[in-house]
């Protein structure tokens, strides 16, 4: 009897811990950093000038000292280059945890950031001023 | 140390309806871990699960940690630590390390990464000197600032009177180790609740308070009964260093099996407390990284405001209650292993034995502070090399190590994920080996001991498998 009733709730807590998928397709990153990855079979076209692809950029708009529709996530791989860009309507300081960046963003002249991304983890990107979190930089293994 | 985080909840939940982020830990660091993947807690649990059931099975006749097993090490080494110098030098620079913190805290700069204080406190100290305790043992008992100024003021009152003191009053035996319990929690309020609760200022004037309450109680009730049960860092290190295979005893020091300076807890009032705090307060961290409170906190900020909360005291309120709630529900879960094992077992009440096995809580509080704050302390935890050399943030070079920055490189995602879960897999194990040891004591019987353990083992994956949840959902 007492072991029937711990693998009850052995089993009860496995199912009720074990972490669903359902929450995925809502976290997909508001726009990807990553670049899209040069395909593979195009070493054998030699292209003496390779025009670069468009490199992706996540915009942050701040309006009043606040991120317009909330905190944006931006994901990419260790290694990528991350490019953002934040503007407000407002003149702010804009700073970059861990990876210590900071950048000004005036109304008109957004603040830009392109690092590349070489720590592990996620990040604040916050105005400086009334500390107010208006983007998080999430960087995975690659 | 949720400053910033806080800012922004009271800023942007009035505002905004959706997308409130979850809070980074620590906005002292503005950066948080990434979620440990699925896989690896899939695995983890699967790991647990097996380990529990090969306990189970291997389940020992005779106690095995229960004995005293301390034995001196060879005279000489023990004698020099112990020392009357060495022991002058340790408090002293405790004292000294004190008096930095409210120093620096009142007159160096108010932002809290460039501030000696926080860091100290916050990550050095309430951190750092866990891992430390875990492995050397009670170390923080030497450097013990307030027990070393209180036996100072008391060698030299005593000299000048010509006759000891006693203390005035005697320790109650009912308050136990209530009022560390107490103290714990305050502390955690502060820093995981309080909005401005990272800001040097807050760390200095805590400080100062606490120091106040703590030498006061020791002028009541006496250096040693206060520091054993009353005085709340120096009963949270000491758990932790039960762990420890060292162990001072007056003038030697000694070794003895890991664990078990853990079997020889006092079994005293509130000690079950001071562990749901501990586990509680780290939960409630891992917690408001996580989706979930993004969702909850915004409501419940809204409703403190709607009973006339200023927006920051609504937050503040919203994680008080929070870390409240976490408290109880680790208490509870607790409780309910307790009930569990008398229903099964019977033989002592679930009072008793909530008390009687509360030791075998210790390992799984390390390992939610090692999995939760292990990047913490490694990164940050850098930063008190420059912040030593310029403890006021004014451009001060002391030590020429000023200029320093921290190296993120130390550590990277995917040794993080196996470390936190391997503390935990540790924690787990050792949690169930303390608690079985104890089940043979108590019962006296393997037959009966076994079936505790059957509750006792479903309450220990339960915790363990918090721990791993927290550590996969935090910013998930």
């Amino acid at each position: 009897m007492p072991v029937v009733l711990a693998g009850v709730v052995i089993v009860g807590s496995l199912v009720l811990f074990t972490p669903g998928n359902d929450d995925d397709a809502s976290q997909a990153p508001a726009t990807q950093a990553s670049e899209p990855a040069p395909a593979d079979g195009a070493k054998t076209e030699t292209t003496p000038t390779p025009t670069p692809p468009e490199p992706q950029v996540t915009k942050v708009e701040v309006r009043g000292g606040s991120p317009v529709g909330g905190v944006k996530g931006l994901i990419a791989k260790k290694g990528e280059t991350v490019r953002l860009l934040v503007s407000s309507d407002s003149p702010q300081e804009v700073h970059l945890h861990a990876y210590d960046i900071t950048r000004y963003a005036a109304p008109g002249k957004p603040a830009r950031f392109e690092f590349k991304a070489e720590i592990e983890g996620v990040f604040e990107v916050e105005l400086e001023g009334p500390h107010t979190q208006v983007a998080k930089v999430e960087v995975r293994p690659s | 140390m949720l400053v910033p985080a806080l800012a922004a909840c009271a800023t942007g939940a009035a505002v905004m309806a959706v997308g409130a982020e979850p809070a980074l830990a620590h906005g002292l660091v503005g950066r948080a871990d990434l979620p440990v993947p699925e896989s690896y807690f899939a695995w983890a649990v699967r790991i647990v699960l097996v380990l529990s059931f090969v306990g189970l099975a291997v389940l020992w006749k005779h106690p095995v940690l229960e004995r005293d097993s301390w034995r001196a090490l060879p005279a000489g080494l023990g004698r020099v630590i112990t020392s009357r110098p060495v022991e002058i030098v340790a408090g002293a620079i405790g004292v000294s390390l004190l008096g930095v913190v409210v120093f620096a805290g009142l007159e160096g700069t108010a932002t809290p990464t460039g501030n000696f204080a926080p860091t100290f406190v916050y990550v050095v100290f309430l951190v750092g000197l866990v891992p430390v305790s875990a492995v050397f043992g009670d170390v923080f008992r030497a450097f013990n600032p307030w027990r070393a100024a209180a036996r100072g003021v008391a060698w030299i009152a005593t000299r000048a009177a010509g006759e000891a003191f006693e203390a005035p009053r005697a320790y109650p035996e009912r308050l136990g180790r209530w009022p560390a319990a107490v103290g714990l929690a305050a502390f955690a309020w502060m820093e995981l609740a309080g909005a401005n609760g990272d800001l040097p200022q807050s760390v200095a004037i805590a400080t100062i308070i606490y120091s106040g309450l703590t030498w006061a109680a020791m002028a009541v009730y006496g250096v040693e009964p206060w520091v054993t049960r009353g005085e709340a860092f120096s009963v949270y290190f000491n758990l932790f260093s039960r762990i420890s295979p060292f162990e001072r005893r007056g003038r030697e020091i000694g070794v003895r099996t890991p664990l078990s300076g853990l079997a020889q807890l006092a079994q005293l009032p509130g000690t079950v407390a001071v562990l749901a705090v501990m586990i509680g307060t780290v939960s409630f961290d891992g917690l408001a990284e996580s989706p979930l409170w993004a969702d909850i906190t915004p409501e419940l900020t809204d409703f403190f405001t709607s009973l006339g909360f200023s927006p920051e005291r609504a937050v503040e309120g919203s994680f008080g209650l929070g870390l409240t709630v976490m408290i109880l529900l680790v208490y509870g879960f607790y409780r309910l292993g307790a009930l569990g094992m008398d229903w099964l077992a019977g033989s002592a009440d679930a009072g008793r034995l909530e008390r009687v096995f509360v030791h075998s809580l210790v390992p799984i509080a390390l390992a939610y502070v090692a999995a939760h704050y292990l990047t913490l302390l490694l990164f940050q935890g850098q930063s008190i090399f420059f912040l030593a050399s310029d403890p006021l943030g004014d451009g001060a070079d002391l030590f020429g190590t000023a200029g320093r920055s921290i190296d993120f490189g130390v550590i990277g995602a995917n040794a993080t994920w196996y470390w936190q879960v391997g503390f935990v897999l540790v924690g787990h194990v050792a949690a169930l080996v303390l608690a079985h040891d104890r089940a043979v004591v108590v019962y006296g019987d393997t037959k009966l001991a076994t079936r505790s353990q059957y509750w006792m083992l479903a309450i220990m994956i339960g915790f363990t498998t918090l721990a791993l949840l927290l550590l996969s959902t935090a910013n998930a």
